[in-house]
């Protein structure tokens, strides 16, 4: 208990430590409050007014001009205010009078004439990008099951950034930007790495001075490994809660009814973080300050990965490497996090959960068979 | 015996660090292991405590074949490091108990013990500070007081007093002697002889992995042709006066330099009086004059042709 308490001490006291774990998350969390804050409310959302140059139009295209006009926001809001031109010079005037923030010309492609890059034209851009990757498949279901188009349109939706609502099949996320929190809880899981390679260290002769007196003590080695792990998942456990929390009342994230579900998946994220740390501290060669950097370099590409920086990231991942969006840690947990606020989905939830703990058993499988050896070649 | 090592080699890569090393050290010694940088002392501490793996020999402590696994050894041994390793978020008393706890579980047992070493080291007045506020002096007496505060009967200590002020220094030497007369067995390795002299009751002395001899500190330089070294403080030495000198009886080896007349003898009486009727025979012009004991660095000299500090 003495070793369990110390170790609690340490990293409190440790300014690096609560930088990372704490002010770090909260201060990149307080970004995204201000960034986001403004254009949250629902309430306040009108249709974006958008033209469309109809003259000549294929039949084929005509499943687009329908769903323009048709995706909604809400049961009873629609995304965009469709107006038709048949020529373009009236829907140039529009733009330029400011009725229409842009208009869509049909051809082979989807070409959207705007004035200026605002939130209007940004969404026009992104339905019409949306739409181009899915045009197939949305052509296809528009025929075969024409029922089901509008979920499917709000599926696809929900995987956008520049939406304004990602539409809830089942759960109660009212706040696209809510995936950055996301996000941005799953690196506050994935920097306790940085703990992990600090514990690492300082149970290795080779590695560090403590290392070596720890060594030689008679208290087994493995003892004083898990006390580490342990007292280190204790308090990160209460540093994503503390983070969580945050993002709770001082950020006013909505994350429905699953605030405890989302504090067991950082749970599990910040194991996975531990153990990734330590793994990295006893299988990577090189300095202290090698192992540091290449933690960093962990927490930060995982979080990228699972859409800190770039909320799409994990599309065009599905559709180029799913393999990633299956094992990375960051992604699992935002995944994890989106299909219980989005989708209701309990199931995925457990499936991402037991795949991140089973990472993290790995990782921790992987230090221990490496941190058994007994002596060293060199000090 | 505490300590028996046996035919020890260790090899990194091509380099061979310790080469067929023995050492055998009985209870209650103080045991100097001697050496320049690079001489294998570390190396050999290592290897004593099983952190290191070695390619030939055994190890034996208190009897028994030292393992990694021999918690039982391992419980009667404490350790001073070469370089500090305490934690630098735990202030003083708090890192003495964490360490201190690794060996005794009980904590009435381990607060009485935590206490006595503070006192032993003299940081009572220190007990909550963190590391990085303490001197380098203070450092080390933390160190220390981590490494014997369960009240070990091996201690071993590591260059202990490397980049320590000198009141610092006088002040470890004083408390390792303190551990001895309480009824530990002391290893300690330096690179200071003169330390190693002060302190020692035996003395081996490493160069190239190899113990190129051992014995107490008279022993060693009863092993060497040196008898003294007498040093004169000379206005001028001419070639004259330099081959009368050298053809004193006992003389080994003389040299000039900013304007300090050195000769080296070898056993025999009467040089410095030889000298001086010399010096004066001549009408050389003369100041101070002292003579030296052989030191430990001369019998290194003299088995190896180095200096200790080369």
């Amino acid at each position: 208990m003495q070793h369990f308490i110390y170790q609690i001490k340490t990293l409190l006291r440790s300014k690096t430590t609560i930088f990372w774990s704490v002010l770090f998350p909260v201060f990149l969390g307080m970004m995204f409050y201000f960034m986001f804050g403004n254009i949250k409310n629902l309430e306040q959302f009108s249709e974006v007014p958008v033209g469309i140059l109809t003259k000549d139009l294929d039949p084929s295209k005509e499943t687009f001009v329908e769903l323009l006009k048709e995706v909604k926001v809400s049961e009873k809001k629609h995304m965009f205010r469709v107006t038709e031109y048949e020529d373009e010079k009236k829907a140039a005037q529009a733009l330029e009078e400011k009725k229409i923030a842009g208009y869509i010309a049909v051809g082979t492609d989807y070409v959207l004439t705007a004035k200026k890059e605002d939130i209007n034209s940004s969404m026009i851009k992104s339905f019409i990008d949306q739409y181009m990757q899915n045009e197939k498949l949305i052509e296809r279901v528009a025929k075969m099951h024409p029922e089901q188009i509008q979920n499917m349109v709000d599926h696809i939706f929900s995987e956008k950034e520049l939406q304004i609502k990602e539409i809830s099949l089942k759960g109660q996320d009212k706040d696209p930007y809510t995936q950055y929190f996301y996000a941005l809880l799953a690196m506050t899981c994935l920097i306790a790495a940085s703990i992990g390679v600090e514990n690492g260290l300082k149970i290795q002769a080779d590695l560090s001075m403590v290392g070596s007196r720890r060594n030689i003590a008679p208290m087994k080695k493995m003892k004083q490994v898990m006390i580490d792990f342990l007292a280190s998942f204790f308090v990160y456990c209460i540093m994503t809660a503390f983070v969580l929390g945050i993002c709770i009342f001082v950020y006013k994230r909505d994350f429905g009814n699953n605030t405890g579900l989302l504090l067991l998946g950082t749970w599990i994220g910040s194991f996975v973080g531990l153990a990734a740390g330590t793994m990295i501290a006893v299988v990577c060669k090189g300095s202290r300050q090698t192992k540091e950097g290449i933690s960093v370099a962990f927490f930060m590409t995982s979080s990228f990965l699972g859409g800190l920086q770039w909320g799409e990231i994990t599309y065009y991942i599905e559709k180029s490497c799913p393999i990633i969006n299956r094992i990375n840690p960051a992604t699992l947990i935002v995944n994890a996090f989106k299909s219980l606020a989005v989708f209701g989905d309990y199931r995925q939830y457990a499936v991402n959960m037991v795949t991140l703990f089973l990472i993290g058993i790995l990782f921790l499988v992987i230090s221990i068979s490496k941190l058994r050896r007994m002596k060293y070649a060199s000090l | 015996m505490v300590v028996e090592i046996e035919n020890l080699v260790k090899r990194y890569g091509d380099l061979v660090a310790l080469d067929h090393f023995n050492l055998a050290i009985e209870q209650g010694e103080v045991f100097g292991l001697l050496g320049p940088n690079g001489s294998g002392k570390s190396t050999t501490i290592h290897c004593l405590l099983s952190l290191l793996e070695y390619d030939k020999g055994t190890v034996k402590v208190f009897g028994k074949e030292m393992k990694p696994s021999s918690y039982d050894l391992k419980q009667d041994i404490g350790v001073i490091m070469q370089n500090v390793a305490v934690f630098n978020e735990l202030a003083v008393y708090e890192n003495i108990d964490y360490f201190c706890g690794l060996y005794v579980k009980d904590k009435a047992k381990r607060r009485k013990l935590v206490e006595e070493a503070i006192d032993f080291v003299e940081l009572q007045d220190y007990r909550k500070f963190y590391p990085k506020k303490l001197s380098g002096g203070l450092l080390r007496r933390l160190n220390i007081a981590c490494g014997i505060a369960h009240k070990p009967k091996l201690i071993i200590l590591d260059e202990p007093t490397v980049a320590v002020d000198p009141q610092s220094r006088n002040k470890i030497l004083e408390g390792i002697l303190s551990l001895n007369r309480q009824g530990a067995t002391i290893i300690y390795t330096s690179h200071y002889m003169e330390e190693v002299e002060q302190i020692c009751t035996r003395i081996a002395i490493m160069d190239k992995g190899k113990n190129v001899a051992i014995g107490t500190k008279d022993e060693l330089k009863a092993m060497i042709d040196l008898g003294e070294t007498i040093t004169v403080e000379l206005l001028e030495l001419t070639g004259e006066l330099r081959d009368a000198v050298n053809r004193l009886p006992h003389v080994i080896k003389v040299g000039y330099e900013n304007h300090l007349l050195k000769v080296r003898f070898s056993k025999g009486k009467h040089n410095l009086l030889r000298l001086l009727d010399l010096l004066k025979d001549y009408e050389a012009g003369f100041g101070s004059v002292h003579s030296e004991l052989p030191t430990l660095n001369d019998v290194f000299l003299e088995i190896t042709g180095r200096e200790l500090r080369d």
